[in-house]
This record gives structure tokens, sequence and C-alpha cells, in this order.
């Protein structure tokens, strides 16, 4: 296990947190996370919250292991949102794509620890300023809903790092303990896997989109709608993302009705398959439990490893 | 710090002063070396064979320690006079050269029988596994963050370098986003064995250009780059300015039907202007996105002592405590 400020605020073994993937980040695969010892973490941008409920019962029974929730304010408009949080019980939330200030206030009053996740300087800055707990700093390489002006991690974790003092989770890139030590180097005390788990044995997702990440090499990624209007985000190259890529449409969004399709249907021309540039380096499906072990003994093999060498 | 590159390289610190157009003179190569770092002069900044013979000579005057010449070939029609410049290279007593953009396969027998080690800068695993296969002794990685040219596949280091690690054989350096002690050691773990800098050494009292765009780096943000050229096909990730913005919205404007003479005001003849005048709105300008990440002008001795003394206090202290916790 590791001891620091990010396994003691969330109360896990592992500081390895799983994204909020809509739809996909719900109980099969975010409780098969908490219990290998990280934190799993339940979706809301699917704006189903119904569903989300229910889901966030079944963690219950799945784990007796903390999880969390995320609120992806640009996609959740329900004004009740923080109060289905606080009433579902759980102690960690992380808010996205929106104003920090919205709902940091009333989560913390709650009693909940709150994470904001940034692409900037700027965004850390004002996330800090609403109040909130640590970071999450994500950085262009990742997959899904972007900041459209992309900064890499290798860049962005140490400028936040050295500008704020909350502890910060890494985003982006993140699939092994090579990156995770070098996360840690630049300043980071967790991190958190998206493409990785969606690929995981208990991702719920259709196994051709599975396939897909396997099958990517680390160019195999579109990052669309730079120039809006809507969200940019980085896909999977398809057929689809590659005409979307030179031809970008006025409804970005429009694209994701048909997900569901693309998901759990298995059709990858149906929609937009989110993913990281981390796909390329992804060539197994694995239980989530053999991830987090795998990232762990290597983390460890790593830092062994850079203890050998001598500056002096 | 002891790696393969310090080895072969014969430096004291794994860390590289890559070529930079109209910036890399004696001055900076010198200092670098100096400091114990491998610093490089960069040969097509110099008008002829002979000026580099000069330039390598006044390097040779300024430091006893070892330094290097970074050697671009672009596909030009009007070729640079590379075998005077090989020549210049192996008669100056250099002993490690740089080669950028295309292959480099035609100047390896020669160099490798004068005994020089020869590091190829590559912007992909295809390209690295391509130096290795010519006979490369070492790559350079070029990360996404990388100012200059980052080619097109937009890969940062995040990703690029331990898939380098995984594929290559050769030793390699992480090349885009190193400015610091964090970015070395983040570089050795995702399997690097030492870092070139670029934009972080222009930011140094040694480096002979204006101080205007030192002031420029410090100035910068994380977001205050830019990639230009893109529809050629010849991206190059530059600072921002009047002119740079004026490049891209004719980028936007011509879309597909662009040509090099539609832009040549932003990105012909500017380099003089900007580096050595300080006219700042010139033109384009190569910076890596490492600009957010520079807030101050130390000397090279400075920079480079303070980055192994960082790197010393990450992995024997920060990270240390993680081992078998």
């Amino acid at each position: 296990m590791i001891d620091n400020r990010i396994t003691r605020m969330l109360g896990v073994q592992y500081p390895i947190v799983q994204a909020p993937m809509g739809w996909i980040a719900r109980a099969q695969l975010a409780s098969a996370v908490s219990n290998a010892g990280g934190l799993g973490i339940i979706e809301t941008s699917s704006g189903q919250l119904e569903e989300v409920r229910a889901e966030i019962t079944k963690m219950r029974t799945l784990t007796d292991k903390p999880f969390g929730v995320n609120i992806a304010q640009a996609f959740v408009r329900d004004p009740d949102i923080v109060q289905f949080v606080v009433d579902q019980g759980v102690k960690f939330v992380t808010t996205s794509a929106g104003d920090p200030n919205k709902y940091c206030g009333p989560l913390k009053a709650a009693g909940l620890t709150v994470f904001h996740v940034v692409p900037t300087l700027a965004g850390a800055l004002k996330a800090i300023d609403a109040g909130v707990d640590g970071l999450v700093v994500e950085g262009g390489e990742g997959g899904g809903f972007k900041n459209p002006r992309d900064v890499a991690l290798m860049v962005l974790l140490p400028l936040i790092r050295s500008k704020v003092d909350v502890p910060i989770i890494a985003a982006g890139g993140m699939v092994c303990g090579r990156t995770m030590a070098a996360a840690f180097a630049l300043g980071a005390e967790g991190i958190q896997m998206g493409t990785r788990m969606v690929s995981a044995e208990e991702s719920p997702v259709h196994h051709n989109w599975k396939d897909a990440i396997l099958a990517a090499k680390e160019t195999d990624t579109v990052f669309l709608n730079r120039h809006g209007p809507g969200p940019a985000l980085r896909a999977l190259r398809t057929e689809r993302t590659t005409r979307l890529d030179l031809e970008p449409t006025e409804n970005i969004m429009a694209e994701m009705r048909t997900a569901l399709d693309l998901y759990f249907g298995g059709d990858m021309e149906a929609s937009i398959a989110l993913s990281g540039q981390v796909a390329g380096r992804i060539d197994e499906v694995k239980p989530v439990k053999q991830i987090i072990d795998e990232v762990m003994a290597e983390f460890d093999d790593v830092l062994e490893q850079l203890a050998t060498y001598r500056t002096t | 710090m002891k790696t393969r590159i310090t080895e072969m390289f014969g430096i004291e610190h794994p860390i590289i002063q890559g070529g930079m157009h109209f910036v890399g003179f004696a001055e900076i190569a010198a200092a670098v070396s100096n400091a114990g770092g491998l610093g490089i002069i960069t040969g097509l900044t110099q008008k002829s064979a002979a000026d580099l013979a000069n330039e390598i000579a006044k390097c040779r005057d300024m430091t006893d320690k070892p330094f290097g010449v970074n050697l671009t070939f672009l596909p030009v029609v009007n070729s640079p006079d590379y075998p005077g410049m090989v020549k210049a290279i192996i008669e100056g007593g250099v002993k490690v050269v740089e080669t950028a953009g295309n292959n480099p396969v035609q100047v390896l027998p020669p160099l490798h029988d004068a005994g020089i080690k020869v590091i190829h800068k590559c912007t992909s695993v295809r390209h690295s596994l391509k130096a290795q296969s010519i006979g490369c002794d070492a790559v350079s990685v070029d990360g996404f963050e990388c100012g200059g040219h980052p080619g097109e596949d937009d890969v940062p280091n995040f990703i690029l370098l331990p898939r380098a690690a995984e594929e290559l054989e050769i030793p390699f350096v992480a090349s885009g986003g190193m400015a610091d002690g964090r970015s070395l050691v983040a570089a050795l773990a995702l399997g690097a064995e030492g870092m070139n800098m670029g934009t972080r050494f222009i930011a140094t009292k040694e480096a002979p250009v204006h101080e205007k765009v030192k002031q420029a780096l410090v100035a910068a943000s994380e977001l205050d780059t830019r990639l230009v050229m893109r529809p050629l096909r010849n991206t190059e990730r530059v600072l921002t300015n009047t002119a740079v913005e004026r490049l891209l919205e004719k980028e936007r404007a011509l879309g597909a039907n662009i040509k090099f003479e539609d832009i040549i005001e932003e990105v012909a003849g500017v380099y003089p202007r900007i580096m050595l005048e300080g006219d700042m709105e010139a033109g384009a300008w190569s910076c890596g996105m490492v600009a957010g990440l520079i807030h101050d002008i130390p000397t090279c001795q400075e920079l480079i002592d303070r980055i192994m003394a960082e790197a010393e206090t990450i992995i024997r202290q920060r990270l240390t405590g993680f081992v078998n916790a």
C-alpha cells in the first residue's frame, strides 16, 4: 500500500482512481476498482440519474470499500445534483467541465471531499479559490471531452504543482508503473486511468471497442472539434472520426446521440469512441485487479531503478 | 549521474542542449559543456563550412569538455555544403553530432570512421527504429511538446517515451517539455537515459540572443505556443505573436490551397531579426510548450546544478519513501 495525502483522503490502499466515463463508470467496473484497492467512480454525465442511483445502491452490495461520484457539470443540469450525491452517502466527488465555484461550497458543507478536474494553470487557480481539496490535472493526451487548447502533462503537471499546495491526481497517459512514477516525479500523488479501465475485463463496453483499443497504435486517436462550437474531444480513429476531423461538424454532441450503439452495440462507426493516446500502449484485456497490481509492482521496480542513479 | 548516454558522450550529467537556429553558437555550447552537459553548435546557422570550422575552433577555445554539432537535413533544392561541414566537424575534433530532419545515413560512415557518435532526433517510434537500424548510436525522442518541428503524429512524451523504451535497444534522451529536475526524473522513469533541452537553454545568461527573447520566454504561459504550417505538413511549434496569429489567419482563410509563398513574410528570414535584433513581432520562431515552466534566466551552470540537485532530492527523498511501503 501507499501512504500519502491521496490514499489518506480517499481511504484507499493505492492512489489509483478510475475515470468517470459516461455510461461505463458504473457499479460493475467501479466496484472492481474499489475492491482492487483503488477508487472506483460512478459517472453522472449520462444524465440518467435514476439509473445512477440504482448503480450506487448496487455498489453497496458489491464492495465495502470507498468509492466516489463525478459531477460532469456541462452534462448534469439538474439543480438537485448536490443533494442527490449527498443523499447517496458518498464521501468523495470529482467535479469537471464547469465552474468549480458552482458545487464546491455546498458539497464541502455537506462534508464531502471535492477534487476538480483542470486542463490549465488558470483553471487550477480558479479551483483553488473555490476551495477544492485537490485537483485532477488532465493532460491533452487523455481521451474524452477536452480543453481545445491541449497542454501535455509533462508541462502541465509540474507547472500546476509549483503553484498550488493541494494534492494532485494525474490524468492522461496513465497506464503503468512507469507513467505513475513519472507523474509522481512531476508532483502528482495519485493517478487516474480512463482508457485502461474501458479496456478492462470488468468494463461493460462491447468487445469491439476493447479490441479497437488493443489494435490502436499511439497515433490512432484524433483530436476533434478544436475550434468548436461545443467541446473538443479525443477519440479513436475510425472512418467516422477521420471524416469529422477533415470536415468538422457544427454539432459535435449530435454525434454522441448514438453513443450506446457503439458502446454496447459494438458498431464502431455508429458514434465516437472516446479514448486517450495511451490506447497505443494497451495490448491486452485484463481484470482490474491485475491492472492495478501490475501498476504497483512496476511502480516499485521503477523507483528502485531510479535509486540506482547517483547524481554525485 | 551515470547512464549509457553520459558514458557514450563522455559527459558528467545526462543533459544535452539541442541544436537551435541562431541560438546554438559557441557561447551557449561551451557554457553547457563547461557545466557538465553536452553543448551543441547549430551547423546550418553558419553560412559555410569555413564559418562552421571557425565556430568549432571558437568553442574549443572556450571549453576543454566534449561538445557537439547539429546537422539538420532539409528537403531543399540548393543543399547546404554537408560534405564540407562533415569535414569541418571531423577536423575540428568534435566528438558528437546531433542529426535532425531527413535520414542521416549518408554522413554516418565518415563520422563513425572518425570515432564520432551520432544521436538522431526523431518524433516517432517508427523513425527511432529506423535510426537504430541504420546505425545511429542514440536517439533524441522528440515529444509533441517540443519547440520546432514535432512531426505530424502529435504524440506527447508521456506516451512516446515509454513506447520508445519498449522498442529501442540503443539509448535515448527525452526531448520536449524538459525544464528541471522533475522533468529529468520523469524522463528516466519513462525509460530515457537523459534529457535534451532547447527552449529552457535559450533563457540562460550565456545564450547569445537578444534579451527580449529571454523575457518573452519568462512571460509566456503553457498556452502560448501555436502550431503553424500544419497544412503544408511541415508543422512547427512557435511562440505566439502578431505575425503568428496573422499566419494562422491565412491558414484558416486559404485552407488546403495554401502555399509556402503565402506565408513567406511570416517565416522567411525571421531568426536573425528575432534572435539578434529582438524584433519580437518579426515572425514565427520555434518555442516549446515548456515556456510555461520558465520563470528565470540563470547561468547554464546554475541551471544544470539545480536540475541535478532537484533530481537527487526527488529520487532519494520524495520517491524512495514509497518503495516497499
